[in-house]
């Protein structure tokens, strides 16, 4: 084995048992590295299955309470075992150690042992007796708050990420359902507005939708049986058209992107997986930058929120498109335009027919008599 | 120089791999219990339990009652609580609240798997025997175990959501089981020796879940059983020195038997030791998809 190698191996099996000692107790350590009785106090009076007990009770290390002897209040043993062998009107509590309740000695109230266990040997116990692993409340104390590096990069491979499936999302949908997608971005060059109404009307109709369909189901007997299906149809259709939706957004993007540069500098018409990857971006931009910024605080919120704004909105338009075409299934039929005149008819090459002279209806002449006939 | 190199380079690698691992230690455990009084007249348990495994039965030590709960501190919070006034004990692990839960989510860099959800969380509660238990157990996704075998019971409520439930009265109930109330939403409920159970009326609701009901055991009176069942089938077993008449209502279902003789009297099914049978059982059956199965156990 080649040394990097098992300095790796060493160095993993090192932690791993550093990792096992340090077992469920992580918020005690953590309590423990302050070395300050004022937090161990704190823990125990927060946590649920802690103790409320006065601050003068608490004593760092090993304490006994002898045969004979009689306290009024509580006692806490922090970081040492609680040996009770007389009697303690209050709680008996150990931290890091056990309470060990010896024969004859009572408890008036809680004999609770943080980190460690009660031992009852024989003693009497009025409350409860608590045998606690670690104290739950400790880890939000101890929580570190999550670094500016650490959130920009998480927020970067979100953003990343979300990318990469809509991309992959979309070439799978030129390649497989080209037509689709076509019909749902005609429909948003077509009639952007009443996409964005639609599609916001959809957003708000889909939990009613959802609830009315569950309801019709479940007024039939039968129809029960189809309520979970009709829950997980109901979601994959959405999905569908929403992600659908914003694909189709995506390319009309990209397209207006393309027509702006071919403007200035003519292009050839580039590949439809181009031209959707382009609008993509276009959207992911705005996460990154926001991502990016995340240093900045209020700024780097506010880029984050026009991100979402946008993204809202080209989600919605796209949505609307893909309830218009039913899912890109529907061409849009353009909406027909007023009567134009009938273009002026142009009779030069015609011959010129001669109108004088021509009768254009028999010229009336008074009838006979029938009886000169 | 090269070599203390790779052991910083390994060392460095490794603290990497391990490091959401190390952050992953949530798991909480908490044993409660408390001594009995000579002055306890009755205890009241209720327990919520949401995720993870159950077991009850009767605690051998001179204790009232014997919590010891395991859960993933990440995601759960053990709630319990005793009244000494009132006699009685909460028991609770619900999911945490939206604090825990944005925490959480911060923390999404640590799998499932990391956090230790292959583990279940754990209840195991020992309550006193000759003591006269008011029980009422609401249960969500479980794998429940409950003996409630030596335990003195006076109402028994079982709520169970999805939940796999093993109910057995192992020897006879000495109290008068007042009620005996069983709602399951899913999955499966088995109750075993139910004629120990010194219950006068048993009323069964279910969903989706297959209920399977034995009437073994020493009958102490007649009992009568409501039973509704939507799509889950439901099993009746009946011992052989057992009467049992079945009014049935049903949708698409069916009541079927292999080994039990019934004749048809006044809309009601009855079997042929119905007039002369030591001790009697009513059923009233309503069924819309799932079916009623009647089967004898032998002796």
């Amino acid at each position: 084995m080649s040394t990097p190698i098992r300095s790796l191996v060493l160095g993993l099996l090192a932690i791993t048992c550093a990792g096992a000692l340090a077992s469920a107790q992580t918020p005690v350590r953590t309590a423990a590295s302050s070395d300050s009785l004022h937090v161990w106090l704190d823990s125990l009076r927060n946590d649920p299955n802690g103790a409320h007990v006065d601050e003068q009770s608490l004593h760092l290390g090993h304490q006994t309470v002898a045969a004979g002897q009689h306290l009024t209040g509580d006692i806490v043993a922090v970081r040492g075992n609680l040996d009770v062998e007389g009697t303690v009107d209050g709680d008996a509590v150990a931290i890091l150690g056990d309470v060990i309740l010896h024969p004859g000695s009572k408890v008036g109230g809680d004999a609770v042992a943080i980190g460690g266990h009660v031992r009852n040997d024989g003693g009497t116990v009025g409350g409860e007796m608590r045998s606690v692993s670690a104290f739950s409340t400790a880890p939000a104390a101890a929580a570190p708050p999550v670094s500016t590096a650490r959130a920009t990069w998480r927020l970067l491979s979100l953003a990343l990420g979300w990318f990469v499936v809509l991309a992959v999302l979309g070439l799978l949908t030129l390649l497989l359902t080209r037509s689709n997608l076509d019909t749902v971005a005609e429909r948003i060059r077509a009639d952007f507005t009443r996409a964005f109404l639609v599609g916001l009307l959809g957003e708000f109709a889909l939990l009613p939708a959802l609830v009315l369909s569950l309801v019709v189901l479940a007024i039939t007997v039968v129809g029960i049986v189809l309520i979970p299906f009709a829950i997980i149809g109901f979601f994959l259709a959405a999905a569908g058209l929403l992600a659908l939706g914003f694909l189709a957004m995506s390319y009309v993007s990209g397209e207006s992107i393309m027509e702006r540069g071919a403007a200035s500098a003519p292009v050839r018409r580039a590949p439809a997986g181009y031209v959707l990857l382009l609008g993509l971006s276009l959207y992911f931009a705005l996460w990154v930058v926001g991502a990016l910024f995340t240093w900045a605080g209020v700024l780097g919120a506010l880029i984050r929120l026009a991100a979402a704004a946008v993204t809202w909105a080209a989600v919605t338009v796209g949505f609307g498109a893909a309830l218009l075409s039913r899912g890109g299934t529907r061409a849009h039929a353009p909406t027909p335009g007023p009567l134009a005149p009938p273009p002026e008819q142009d009779y030069s090459w015609e011959t010129p027919t001669p109108v004088t002279g021509v009768a254009a209806a028999p010229r009336r002449t008074p009838v006979a008599n029938p009886k000169d006939l | 120089m090269p070599r203390m190199v790779h052991h910083v380079v390994g060392l460095a690698a490794a603290a990497a791999l391990c490091a959401p691992t190390a952050r992953a230690q949530t798991w909480r455990t908490v044993d409660a219990s408390r001594q009995r009084q000579s002055a306890d007249s009755v205890l009241h348990v209720r327990v919520e339990y949401g995720a993870g495994e159950v077991s009850l039965a009767a605690d051998s030590t001179p204790l009232l009652y014997d919590v010891r709960l395991r859960y993933d501190a990440e995601r759960y919070a053990p709630t319990r609580h005793f009244d000494p006034a009132a006699r009685t004990l909460t028991i609770g692990l619900d999911r945490e609240g939206m604090s825990r839960l944005a925490r959480a989510r911060r923390e999404f860099g640590v799998s499932d798997a990391e956090r230790g959800n292959g583990t279940p969380n754990r209840l195991a509660l020992g309550l006193a025997p000759n003591l006269p238990l008011d029980l009422m157990l609401n249960l969500g996704a479980v794998d429940a175990d409950l003996d409630l075998s030596h335990l003195w019971l006076d109402r028994l409520v079982l709520r169970s959501g999805a939940s796999d439930v093993k109910l057995a009265f192992g020897t006879a109930n000495p109290r008068r089981l007042a009620l005996l109330e069983i709602l399951g939403g899913a999955a499966s409920i088995r109750v075993s020796q139910l004629g120990n159970a010194n219950a006068q009326h048993v009323r069964v609701r279910t969903g989706a879940a297959s209920v399977d009901l034995d009437f073994s055991g020493a009958w102490a009176g007649d009992m009568t059983v409501d039973l509704a069942t939507a799509l889950g089938d439901a099993t009746v077993r009946i011992p052989p020195n057992v009467g049992v008449r079945i009014v049935m209502r049903k949708l698409l279902g069916d009541l079927g038997s292999s080994d039990l003789h019934f004749t048809k009297r006044d809309g009601a099914y009855e079997s042929d030791n119905w007039p002369d049978a030591p001790h009697k059982l009513t059923i009233d059956a309503r069924t819309v998809l799932g079916d009623l199965t009647v089967r004898r156990t032998t002796p």
